[in-house]
């Protein structure tokens, strides 16, 4: 069985060298609440790509919208996409959310949870950064004013994806590349 | 070990005594469904206060993971006193056992299957009936009101932040007294509506305040006077879930007054929600009809003199109060923000006895509530009522709202902190009130010349 396990992961491991990531990525696209296509992770001419997965019941991913929507105006160097990470989620859902939370950047449908298994998320809300080769160079918390459900701060200490965000668009690593996020848990589909 | 033997013990392992107990315990959909009905249906349903429904499978099932960490955490559902045969029963108490939670974690881990319930239960198209809601029809958990006063428009709250005090004023304008025996509170978005003391305002001090801000009623941040507001009693969202009108109502002969042309005064605390609401606020109100004999008195005990350095782990603030005639204790109501970890409330009998009233081993100010005895306690004259909060303004505590910490002093901002408990009170003899009321202020001035000594005011 570990045998069998171990060949299955060493083949994954070579397809992903061998289509690159870019083509990978490019190959994932998602709709918006109008019916738009997108392909969040393919090459976009950006230095930074950020996903930040939400949901539309989730108390603590909707406490988030204004600074989510800060940070979506405070960056012009990096794309911005906003993922329902809720397999059922519907277009409809998705506009009046949208609209009432006021997001400005584009709003994704993951039917499949495609990206979700792609970006390994594991709660709302979530980001991610990739860089402009496509590799995922952050994932985790927006900011650490959570520190357990109902623990909340008056003030985040750290923001992490905007440091994460910086950090690629100035060509740097990122110091912390993965956080644990607080948030409501996104049931996977598979 | 030969052939035949190696084999048996193949099929042992495949269907031995071991694996088939354990699959036989492992939790199912049937054991798990009325612990969720019973514990978090009474908020988490269509139109109820919780963010969102738990009653149907799919809907637990999607949430399987985060019911396992909130239930483990004893986050969910809320409940802050600790339970105890040496603590008196209290009014909508909640909480799961150990062994429900368990449950819960073994059933999500196992794949939250629904298992074969429809197929043994019922047939599919007729699923078991869920109970229904309480009062659906009038959304109100007590029945409808008697009375229902609504702000004229509704109030603007900011998208984010981490609290908005707002103080609103509902006039007497009946013609004629009323005599409170319940309140509710209906917002139009639960999630956006945390607590709210009542008082009530006979000298006009409230109304001029309102008339000094534009928009319904006026913010009351660091106001002073009117804000030991919680002589009518707290409310807090989902207080009223799961409680029976007669438990929700005073004793009988027991009321709070509500006079002709005077102003019942709510003391609101909103939570943004994110985006900026526009909330209606509706204040269920229900009367009494009874003969009233007796109107209960809320003294305070505590410090208005709150001031915790830097660091200070384990800041304590104590007081105490004793009972001036024989009178039965109908709740009690702590106040403190995010600062205060633990709560302790006793009373002292005139026979040395000690009677446990309250513990808070993990307090959360987001789950602030007025707590009402089952039966109400009796304090014989002579009575002695102490309490103990302890503080932690070190980083450590988590829910610390200055990062990093900085002294907190005593103040109505949630960045400040407050070391306050309501007792309510009622005489057992009705001619008795009048030295409650006198023993109230009494206990009120002596708080007050404490604080000036030690703020080292002259």
């Amino acid at each position: 069985m570990r045998l069998v396990a171990s060949i299955l992961a060493m083949i994954a491991a070579c397809a992903g060298c061998r289509s690159t990531d870019v083509d990978l990525a490019g190959s994932l696209s998602l709709s918006d609440a109008h019916g738009r296509m997108h392909q969040p992770l393919g090459p976009n001419g950006q230095q930074a790509t950020v996903i930040v997965f939400i949901a539309k019941d989730c108390p603590i991913a909707n406490g988030y919208a204004p600074e989510i929507n800060r940070i979506v105006g405070a960056y012009s160097g990096a794309a911005f996409f906003l993922v329902y990470a809720d397999p059922k989620t519907q277009p409809d859902d998705v506009r009046a959310h949208a609209s009432q939370f006021g997001f400005e950047c584009p709003v994704l449908l993951d039917p499949e949870q495609a990206l979700v298994r792609r970006v390994g998320a594991s709660v709302t809300p979530e980001a991610a950064v990739f860089d402009g080769r496509g590799e995922l160079a952050y994932r985790g918390r927006i900011d650490d004013s959570y520190t357990d459900y109902g623990k909340k701060r008056a003030m985040p200490s750290q923001r992490d994806l905007r440091q994460a965000i910086e950090a690629v668009l100035g060509g740097e690593p990122v110091r912390e590349a993965r956080t644990k996020a607080i948030g409501c848990p996104i049931a996977r589909v598979k | 070990m030969g052939p035949i033997a190696f084999l048996t013990a193949l099929v042992w392992m495949q269907t031995g005594e071991s694996p088939k107990r354990a699959l036989l315990s492992e939790p199912q959909w049937n054991d798990v469904e009325p612990i969720i009905a019973a514990h978090c249906g009474e908020c988490h349903r269509p139109g109820g206060v919780g963010p969102f429904s738990l009653l149907t499978f799919e809907d637990v099932k999607k949430r399987g993971g985060q019911i396992t960490a909130v239930t483990k955490s004893r986050y969910m559902p809320p409940w802050l006193p600790m339970h105890g045969d040496d603590l008196p029963e209290l009014v909508g108490k909640r909480g799961l056992s150990n062994q429900q939670i368990e449950s819960i974690g073994a059933w999500v881990k196992a794949g939250a299957s629904e298992g074969d319930r429809t197929a043994v239960a019922a047939p599919p198209e007729a699923p078991a009936p869920e109970a229904p809601p309480p009062n659906e029809d009038t959304k109100w958990p007590l029945g409808e009101p008697d009375l229902i006063l609504k702000l004229d428009q509704p109030f603007e709250l900011q998208a984010e932040g981490l609290d908005v005090v707002h103080t609103f004023l509902f006039r007497n304008d009946t013609m004629q007294d009323a005599f409170i025996g319940a309140v509710d509170v209906r917002c139009s978005n639960p999630q956006a509506i945390h607590h709210a003391s009542f008082s009530v305002d006979q000298t006009g001090r409230a109304r001029m305040l309102d008339k000094g801000d534009p928009r319904p009623g006026y913010p009351t941040m660091g106001d002073i006077g009117l804000n030991l507001a919680a002589s009518h009693g707290i409310w807090s969202v989902g207080s009223n879930a799961g409680v029976k009108r007669e438990q929700a109502l005073l004793p009988a002969g027991v009321a709070r007054p509500f006079l002709v042309d005077s102003d019942l005064v709510a003391e609101v605390h909103f939570k943004p929600t994110g985006k900026v609401e526009r909330l209606d606020l509706e204040i269920g109100v229900y009367l009494k009809n009874e003969q009233i004999t007796r109107f209960p008195t809320a003294i305070t005990l505590g410090s208005f003199a709150i001031d915790i350095p830097v660091g200070e782990k384990s800041y304590m603030v104590r007081d105490s109060f004793v009972a001036p005639v024989d009178s039965q204790l109908l709740g009690v109501a702590p106040r403190a923000h995010y600062v205060c970890k633990k709560m302790m409330v006793r009373a002292i009998l005139p026979d040395g006895e000690t009677k446990l009233l309250l513990r808070i081993d993990d307090w959360d100010f987001n789950w602030l509530q007025e707590f009402r005895f089952a039966a109400p306690v009796c304090l014989p004259e002579g009575t002695r009522m102490e309490m103990e909060f302890e503080y932690d303004n070190s980083a450590e505590n988590p829910r610390n709202p200055n990062h990093p910490p900085r002294p907190v002093r005593d103040g109505y901002r949630p960045t400040e902190e407050m070391g306050l408990l309501f007792l309510y009170l009622v005489p057992e003899q009705r001619g008795d009130f009048a030295k409650l009321e006198e023993a109230k202020e009494g206990k009120l001035r002596e708080m007050m010349e404490r604080a000036r000594k030690q703020r080292g005011a002259p």
